[in-house]
C-alpha cells in the first residue's frame, strides 16, 4: 500500500462523515486496509470476550460500526443487548451514554436543553445523553414516536438542533438501540419506516450456546478493556470508504435491489439509500477480511442484516417472511 | 424438432447422393459409405449433441471419407498431404471443366463428399436451435440442400424426379414443427412421385425401368447413329480391357457422310488427309465382351495383329474375320495426333483442295460444291481477294443448296451466327463446342423419341435434349456448315484406368465423337457432348476442354460453391467463437464445477466456488481466485488470455490427462432417447428444482398468515 493511494482514498467522504467541524482535532492516522482488519480481529475478540456472540453477528456489529452506521438490536429482554452495546463502547475507549427509553421520554431528555444559569444570567447548553461517541438506546420502541424522532436528525447529520443552534455531535458516533420484539410486548411503538432506514443493520443476538451460557453463569459478565481510540476508529472509517468496487460487483448489487422491488411479497422494495448502505456495510465487510475490493461474499454476508428491515411486505406475508424473501432474492440472482 | 431435423438432413444426403452418382462411378456400397460418413457430423449437430462432440467427429471423418472412397491408406501419411489435396484439387476440376463424363477417381467422390460434408455441418451449425427464427431455418436449409442442387446442376440428370421427391420430404421435415407432419411428409413425397410418373412416363426415376424393357445386352456396337433411344441393355459390364500408353478415344469407324439426315459411314471412300503432326500409337486390345468384327484404334490405323483375317473396311475401319471372342486379344499400330490448344490455334495452314470433300453437307452432285463453299468460306473469314460481291453471292447459294438438300434454313443460320467474327478455324470450333456444352441450352438425355426424318435438326431446334449421337452429330454438322472439314467417329470413350496403361472399357462407354481437320496439323478429336454423359472420358483428350480449364473462361460452378461454403461455416464459426468469448473464462470455470460437483446455484459466489475446485485440486483453485480478482479487484488485468489452455493446464496438473479429459469432455445438453424418454441435465435439473421450491413456498405463504 503506497503513500499515494493511502492519501487518494482519504479524499473520498465516508458515507456518514459530514464536514468535520472542528477539523484538527488531532491528526488522523493513516490505516491500511491491513491494519482496519487487525483492529477488526481485535474488537471481535474484546467484543466475544465481553459478550456471547454469534460469529455473523460479530462480523456485522464490526462492519456497521467501521461503516460509521446505526445498530438497531432486536431480540427478547436479557440476551445481551445492552452488554453488546457496552462492551463495544468499552472497547473503543470512548465516552458512552445510555438512554432508556420509556413512554414519557422526551426528545430534550435525549438530545439536551437550553437551561437558564441565574449566577451567569445566561442559557447554558446542558448536553443530554447523545453528545457520545457511543449512545445505546435501550427499548426504542417503548419511546414516542416524537422522542424517536428526536433521534432522526442526531442519527442521520451526526448534529442536534437546540433552540436553532446546530451542534455538532463528536465523531466517531454510533447509536445502538435495543428493542424487543413487538409482538407480545404490550405499550410499544412500532418504528416507522423512514426510523428504521437510519439503521445500517438490524441483528438479533439470540440464546448463547450452553457452553458460553456455562461461562456466563459462573464467570458473570466480564468487563473489557480498550482495544482502539476514536481517532483510529475515524481513520478506519475512512479507509474502508475507500475499499473498490467493480462495476461487475455494483451491477450484482442493483440487480439483487431490483429483485426485492419485483418480489411478489414485497410491497415497498429496497431503496436505493439501501443500496448506498449495503454498498458501505459490504466495504466494511472486505475490509475486515482484509480484502481491498468488495466480492459477492461480501454483500451477501451483509444483505440480510442490512436489508432485512427495510422490505415493506404486502398484506399477504407473514410476520418474518422479509428474511425469506431476502433468502430467495439471493439464490436468484446470479453472483458471478 | 431434433427427430424431424435429422431426418430431414438424412434425405438431403440421399438426394445428394443420387444425383453425384451420375458424375461418379463407384460400388453403391463404397458410395453408400462415403455419404454416410459425410453426412455424420451434421447430424449429430442436428441431433442436438454438443457441436465440439461433431466437430471432432467432423475431423475423424475426413480421413475416414478418403478411406472408404477408395484413397490408399499412404496418402493419409503426413508427407503425403500435398499430394493428397493436389489429387483433391483435380478431382475436383474434373467437375469444373466443359468436358466431363462419369469419374471413378477415388478422390473425384472424396472431394465431393468432403464439401457435401462440409456444408452439411455449416447448414447444421447455421440452424437454429430454439425460437426458430425463420429466416435462419431457411438459410440453413438452403445451405444443407447446396449439395444436392450443385449435384444436379452439374449432372442436369433428365430423372432427378425421386430425388426431389426426397428433398421435398426433406424441406417439409425441416420446415415443420408438430410430429403429425412426417407422415404427412411421407405421403406428400410418395403421392408426388406417383403423379410425376403418372403424368410423365417417359421420364423414369430409376434406371431399371428402361433398361428392363430392352430385350438383350450390349454387345455390339451400332457403329452408324440412329438418333434413336439406345439399343442393347447396358449394365456397366466390361467390353474391351485396352493396354495402351496413353488415354484416348477408342475409334471404331468414321462417319464422314452427312445424307440431309444423319451422319453415315461414306458411300465412297474420301480422300485420306495428310497428318503432319500424327504420332504412331501402339495397343493391346482384349476382348472381354464385345462381339464385334471391327477393331478399336486411338487413331487411323497402320496395322492389326490378330488372329484371323485383317482387312480394311469403309470409314477408316479395320475388321477381323471371324470376329475376335472373348479372351482374344489384337495389337493395333496406329497414328493419332495429340496437340495442344495454343498449337490448334495458332495453326494457319491452308486447307488443301481434298480437304474439301470434308465440308460437304449431302451429296455433291446435288449443287453445293466445294467450290462454293471456298467461296463462302472465304467471304466469311473476309480473306476473298475477290472482294464481297463474289462472297455475298456465294454465301446466298450455300444457304439456298442446303434449304434444297433439306438442310434447314435456320440451322445455316445458326451456324453462321455462332462463327461470325471467327477468324480461324479453331475459333470456329471453340464457338460450336461451347455452343452446345455450356449456357445450359441442351440437356444430356438417353431418353429420346423415336428419331424423326431430321433429328439433328430436331435436336439443334426443337427438342434440345439427346446424347452423344445428338451432340457429335450436331457439332459436325455445324462446322460443316461453316466450312470445317469434321466428321463424326464412333466408337468407344476411354473407360476405367485400372492400371497406370491399362483401361476397361464397358458397354456404357460406348459413344461418338467428332473429329475436325486442320491443315498443319491432322485429325483433332473433340468431345461435344456433356459431362452427365455415362461414358468414361479421360480428362485432357479434349484440347478445348484443357484450354477452358486453365483459362477459367466458364466459371466453375463447384469450386465457386466450395468457396462460398468454406466462408459461410468461417463466419458460423466466428461468430461461435466470438459468441463464446463474450463468456470467458467464468464459463470454463463454472462448466468444469459443475461437471465435478453436479450443480450450481447462482447465487454461488466465486469465493465458494473456489472452496468447491479446491476440491479438484490447488491450481484450478488458483484460477477461480484469479477470476475473481480479474472480476472484483481494483486495476485487474481486462482478462486472462486463453482461458480454456489455461483450464486444460490446470485441470492436468491437478487431476492428471485422463481425469481431466473426463471432466473437460462436453456432454450432450439433451440426451434424447429412442423412447422419447428426455433426461435433463444438471442445469435443467437445477432450475426444475427451485421452481418446485418456489411454487411450495408460494403456497405456504398464505396459510402461514391464516
Amino acid at each position: 500500500m503506497t503513500d499515494m493511494s493511502a492519501r487518494s482514498r482519504l479524499r473520498r467522504t465516508p458515507l456518514y462523515a459530514v464536514a468535520d467541524p472542528e477539523p484538527a482535532r488531532e491528526p488522523t492516522p493513516l490505516l491500511s486496509i491491513e491494519d482496519v482488519a487487525a483492529l477488526g480481529v481485535r474488537l471481535g475478540a474484546n467484543l466475544r470476550q465481553g459478550v456471547h456472540l454469534p460469529a455473523g453477528v460479530c462480523d456485522v456489529v464490526l462492519a456497521t460500526l467501521l461503516a460509521g452506521g446505526h445498530l438497531l438490536v432486536e431480540d427478547h429482554p436479557g440476551v445481551g443487548k445492552t452488554q453488546l452495546a457496552r462492551t463495544l463502547a468499552g472497547s473503543l475507549e470512548t465516552e458512552f451514554s445510555r438512554v432508556q427509553a420509556t413512554v414519557d421520554l422526551l426528545p430534550s431528555d435525549i438530545v439536551g436543553a437550553n437551561i437558564w444559569r441565574p449566577e451567569t444570567r445566561s442559557f447554558e447548553f446542558q448536553a443530554g445523553p447523545v453528545f457520545a461517541h457511543v449512545v445505546l438506546v435501550d427499548e426504542l420502541n417503548r419511546a414516542t414516536p416524537k422522542t424517536q424522532s428526536g433521534l432522526l436528525e442526531a442519527m442521520q447529520e451526526h448534529q442536534v438542533t437546540v433552540d436553532g443552534e446546530s451542534l455538532p455531535l463528536p465523531l466517531p458516533f454510533m447509536v445502538i438501540a435495543t428493542q424487543n420484539p413487538s409482538s407480545g410486548y404490550d405499550g410499544t411503538y412500532s418504528l416507522p419506516a423512514a426510523q428504521l432506514d437510519r439503521f445500517l443493520a438490524r441483528v438479533s443476538i439470540g440464546y448463547p450456546a450452553p457452553e458460553q451460557e456455562l461461562a456466563l453463569l459462573s464467570a458473570g459478565p466480564l468487563t473489557v478493556s480498550p482495544v482502539t481510540s476514536p481517532a483510529e476508529l475515524l481513520a478506519a472509517q475512512q479507509a474502508v470508504s475507500g475499499v473498490h468496487t467493480s462495476e461487475a460487483l455494483l451491477r450484482y448489487l442493483i440487480e439483487l435491489l431490483v429483485a426485492t422491488r419485483g418480489h411478489p411479497l414485497v410491497e415497498v422494495g429496497a431503496s436505493p439509500r439501501a443500496g448506498l448502505m449495503l454498498l458501505a456495510a459490504a466495504r466494511a465487510h472486505a475490509a475486515l477480511g482484509g480484502r481491498d475490493f468488495v466480492v459477492p461474499d461480501d454483500v451477501q454476508a451483509m444483505v440480510h442484516p442490512v436489508l432485512r428491515h427495510r422490505l415493506q411486505l404486502g398484506a399477504s406475508a407473514a410476520g418474518d417472511a422479509a428474511g425469506e424473501v431476502v433468502e430467495e432474492v439471493v439464490a436468484q440472482v446470479p453472483a458471478r | 424438432m431434433r427427430l424431424r431435423a435429422v431426418a430431414a438432413v438424412a434425405c438431403l444426403a440421399v438426394a445428394t447422393a443420387g444425383s453425384w452418382t451420375a458424375l461418379i462411378a463407384a460400388p453403391t456400397v463404397r458410395f453408400a459409405g462415403v455419404v454416410a460418413l459425410a453426412v455424420m457430423p451434421a447430424v449429430l449437430v442436428v441431433s442436438g449433441l454438443s457441436r465440439r462432440v461433431a466437430a471432432a467427429v467432423g475431423v475423424l471423418c475426413v480421413p475416414g471419407v478418403l478411406l472408404v472412397a477408395g484413397a490408399p491408406v499412404s496418402s493419409l501419411a503426413l508427407g503425403a498431404w500435398p499430394q493428397s489435396v493436389a489429387r483433391l484439387a483435380s478431382g475436383a476440376a474434373q467437375f469444373a471443366g466443359p468436358v466431363r463424363g462419369s469419374t471413378p477417381s477415388p478422390w473425384a467422390l472424396a472431394v465431393v463428399m468432403l464439401a457435401s460434408g462440409a456444408a452439411w455441418m455449416a447448414g447444421a451449425t447455421l440452424a437454429p436451435r430454439a425460437g426458430d427464427p425463420t429466416g435462419r431455418l431457411l438459410v440453413a436449409f438452403v445451405v444443407l440442400a447446396a449439395p444436392w442442387l450443385v449435384g444436379v446442376g452439374e449432372s442436369r440428370p433428365d430423372h432427378a424426379a425421386w430425388q426431389g421427391a426426397v428433398a421435398l420430404l426433406a424441406g417439409v421435415l425441416w420446415f415443420s414443427s408438430t410430429a403429425i407432419v412426417i407422415p404427412l411428409g411421407v405421403l406428400a413425397a410418395v403421392s408426388s412421385v406417383v403423379i410425376a410418373q403418372s403424368i410423365a412416363p417417359r421420364t423414369r426415376w430409376f434406371g431399371p425401368h428402361e433398361q428392363g424393357a430392352q430385350s438383350s445386352p450390349f454387345t455390339t456396337l451400332e457403329t452408324e447413329p440412329t438418333y434413336g433411344p439406345l439399343t442393347g441393355r447396358r449394365t456397366g459390364a466390361p467390353m474391351l480391357v485396352i493396354t495402351a500408353a496413353k488415354p484416348a478415344f477408342w475409334r471404331m469407324q468414321t462417319l464422314d457422310y452427312f445424307d440431309g439426315s444423319g451422319w453415315t459411314v461414306a458411300p465412297n471412300p474420301l480422300p485420306q488427309l495428310p497428318e503432319p503432326l500424327s504420332r504412331r500409337h501402339e495397343i493391346a486390345v482384349r476382348v472381354v465382351g464385345l462381339h464385334q468384327d471391327l477393331v478399336v484404334a486411338p487413331g487411323r490405323v497402320d496395322r492389326v495383329n490378330g488372329r484371323g483375317s485383317v482387312g480394311r473396311a469403309a470409314g477408316e475401319a479395320w475388321r477381323v474375320e471371324p470376329p475376335p471372342r472373348p479372351g482374344d486379344t489384337y495389337r493395333v499400330v496406329a497414328s493419332a495426333v495429340s496437340v495442344g490448344a495454343a498449337r490448334l490455334a495458332a495453326d494457319r495452314a491452308p486447307l488443301a483442295r481434298r480437304a474439301y470433300a470434308y465440308t460437304q453437307v449431302g451429296p455433291a452432285a446435288t449443287g453445293l460444291t466445294a467450290a462454293q463453299l471456298i467461296d463462302w468460306v472465304a467471304g466469311s473469314l473476309g480473306l476473298s481477294a475477290r472482294g464481297p460481291t463474289r462472297a455475298t453471292r456465294a454465301r446466298t447459294t450455300t444457304t439456298r443448296a442446303q434449304t434444297r438438300l433439306g438442310v434447314d434454313a435456320r440451322i445455316v443460320a445458326l451456324a453462321r451466327r455462332l462463327v461470325a467474327g471467327t477468324r480461324t478455324e479453331w475459333d470456329k470450333v471453340v464457338r460450336v463446342e461451347r455452343y452446345l456444352l455450356y449456357g445450359g441450352r441442351f440437356r444430356y438425355t438417353t431418353h429420346v423419341p423415336a428419331p424423326s426424318p431430321q433429328p439433328l435438326v430436331d435436336f439443334l431446334m426443337r427438342t434440345r435434349a439427346g446424347y452423344c449421337e445428338q451432340f457429335a452429330g450436331a457439332a459436325a454438322l455445324l462446322l460443316r456448315i461453316v466450312g470445317v472439314p469434321a466428321r463424326v467417329v464412333a466408337g468407344f470413350a476411354t473407360g476405367t484406368q485400372t492400371r497406370a496403361d491399362q483401361y476397361v472399357v464397358r458397354d456404357v462407354d460406348a459413344h461418338d465423337w467428332i473429329e475436325v481437320y486442320f491443315p498443319g496439323v491432322g485429325w483433332v478429336t473433340f468431345n461435344p457432348t456433356p459431362a452427365a454423359s455415362p461414358a468414361t472420358i479421360a480428362a485432357g483428350l479434349d484440347p478445348l476442354r484443357l484450354r477452358t480449364a486453365s483459362a477459367g473462361t466458364e466459371a466453375p460452378a463447384l469450386p465457386a460453391v466450395l468457396c462460398a461454403l468454406a466462408v459461410a461455416s468461417g463466419l458460423a464459426l466466428l461468430r461461435r467463437r466470438r459468441h463464446r468469448s463474450s463468456h470467458g473464462p467464468l464459463e470454463q470455470l463454472e462448466r468444469v464445477a459443475r461437471r465435478s460437483t453436479g450443480r450450481l446455484e447462482p447465487a454461488t459466489t466465486l469465493a465458494e466456488l473456489e472452496e468447491v475446485m479446491a476440491r479438484i485440486g490447488p491450481r484450478v483453485a488458483a484460477l477461480v481466485a484469479e477470476a475473481e480478482r480479474e472480476r472484483f479487484a481494483p486495476g485487474a488485468a481486462a482478462g486472462s488470455r486463453h482461458p480454456r489452455i489455461r483450464m486444460a493446464r490446470a485441470l492436468v496438473s491437478d487431476l492428471g490427462p485422463l481425469r481431466a479429459l473426463l471432466v473437460c469432455a462436453p456432454v450432450p445438453r439433451r440426451i434424447r432417447l429412442w423412447s422419447g424418454v428426455v433426461s435433463p441435465t444438471p442445469e435443467e435439473r437445477d432450475d426444475e428444482q427451485r421452481q418446485q421450491e418456489h411454487d411450495r413456498r408460494q403456497r405456504q405463504k398464505p396459510r402461514q398468515l391464516s
